[in-house]
């Protein structure tokens, strides 16, 4: 059936789903949290950034990375230190995903089209004898 | 939509919320409501036209699947329970409501449609609204000071020219 190659995440199959890793970044409380530090601050050291959780610097190391797999937070040099900032564009993947979305609703709206006629004709087909 | 928030008591009193608007779509087929009604919940018709559905009745609080090829991100399973069901009245409303929760969706969404009868030329055709909403599931707490100046305003304005085209597509 048609309805086997347009399963949602599926429509573009070339591309690594950042919208999965976009969402499964933002599921995390801690990670939502250096989110809203990182936009209150322009840039941060994950010093600056542990000292506002009670956990430890290597966990809020880990805690970046995934977000910046996720691609919406950028790490620079500075020296030794490493500098942690928002990525603007990471968001933009959200936006992506839910075209997609809309995009599967119009297929499967058309195809609802098609089942339907086909519906009726197998009907006048019934009762026509 | 993009939307600013207070929360009072909060030492954060600011916070932006970013919510993506619902999915919306009407369309009107030429087929009677009660046609379409059963395209909506027999199950080998759903399989031609949406995914597969696994224990699947049109009844309140039944949980089904829908079934799909696995995908990147996607394990081709998207979990639902029916939160609204009203078959074609007499006069040929009806409305089908299901929560649905799949791929990267850490909380359902909901799917929702209304079926109402319309006279048209060639008959009685039925007019068909979607709506899938629930998406704010994906709320990012952006920032306590997103009202600040420079980047910021930057950031803030990329999100919304995101939502926006979204909108706009819609």
């Amino acid at each position: 059936m048609p309805s086997r190659s347009c399963a949602p995440a599926a429509i573009a199959p070339g591309r690594r789903t950042s919208a999965a890793l976009v969402l499964s970044a933002l599921g995390d409380e801690t990670r939502r949290a250096l989110i809203a530090q990182l936009t209150a601050r322009r840039e941060a050291r994950v010093t600056d950034l542990a000292a506002g959780f009670d956990t430890t610097r290597s966990a809020i190391s880990q805690h970046l990375r995934v977000l910046r797999e996720a691609g919406l937070v950028q790490e620079t040099r500075q020296g030794r230190e490493r500098l942690y900032r928002l990525a603007p564009a990471g968001f933009q993947d959200l936006a992506t995903w839910m075209r997609q979305y809309e995009h599967f609703w119009d297929l499967a709206l058309s195809r609802l089209g098609d089942v339907l006629d086909a519906e009726a004709q197998r009907e006048s087909e019934v009762s026509g004898g | 939509m993009y939307s600013m928030q207070k929360r009072s008591g909060n030492r954060r009193s600011v916070v932006a919320k970013l919510s993506l608007p619902p999915i919306t779509r009407s369309v009107v087929y030429e087929h009677p409501p009660a046609r379409v009604w059963r395209a909506l919940t027999d199950p080998d018709l759903l399989a031609g036209w949406l995914m597969r559905p696994v224990g699947f009745v049109p009844a309140i609080g039944t949980h089904f699947e829908f079934r799909a090829d696995p995908a990147p991100g996607f394990d081709g399973i998207v979990r639902c329970e029916v939160v609204e069901c009203m078959p074609p009245s007499a006069d040929g409303h009806a409305s089908l409501a299901y929560h649905w929760q799949g791929g990267p969706m850490k909380r359902p969404t909901l799917v929702r449609w209304t079926l109402a009868p319309m006279d048209t030329a060639n008959g009685v055709a039925t007019r068909v609204d979607l709506s899938h909403s629930g998406f704010d599931g994906f709320d990012v707490l952006i920032a306590r000071a997103v009202l600040g100046l420079g980047w910021r305003r930057l950031l803030v304005r990329q999100l919304r020219t995101a939502l926006d085209a979204l909108a706009s597509t819609t």
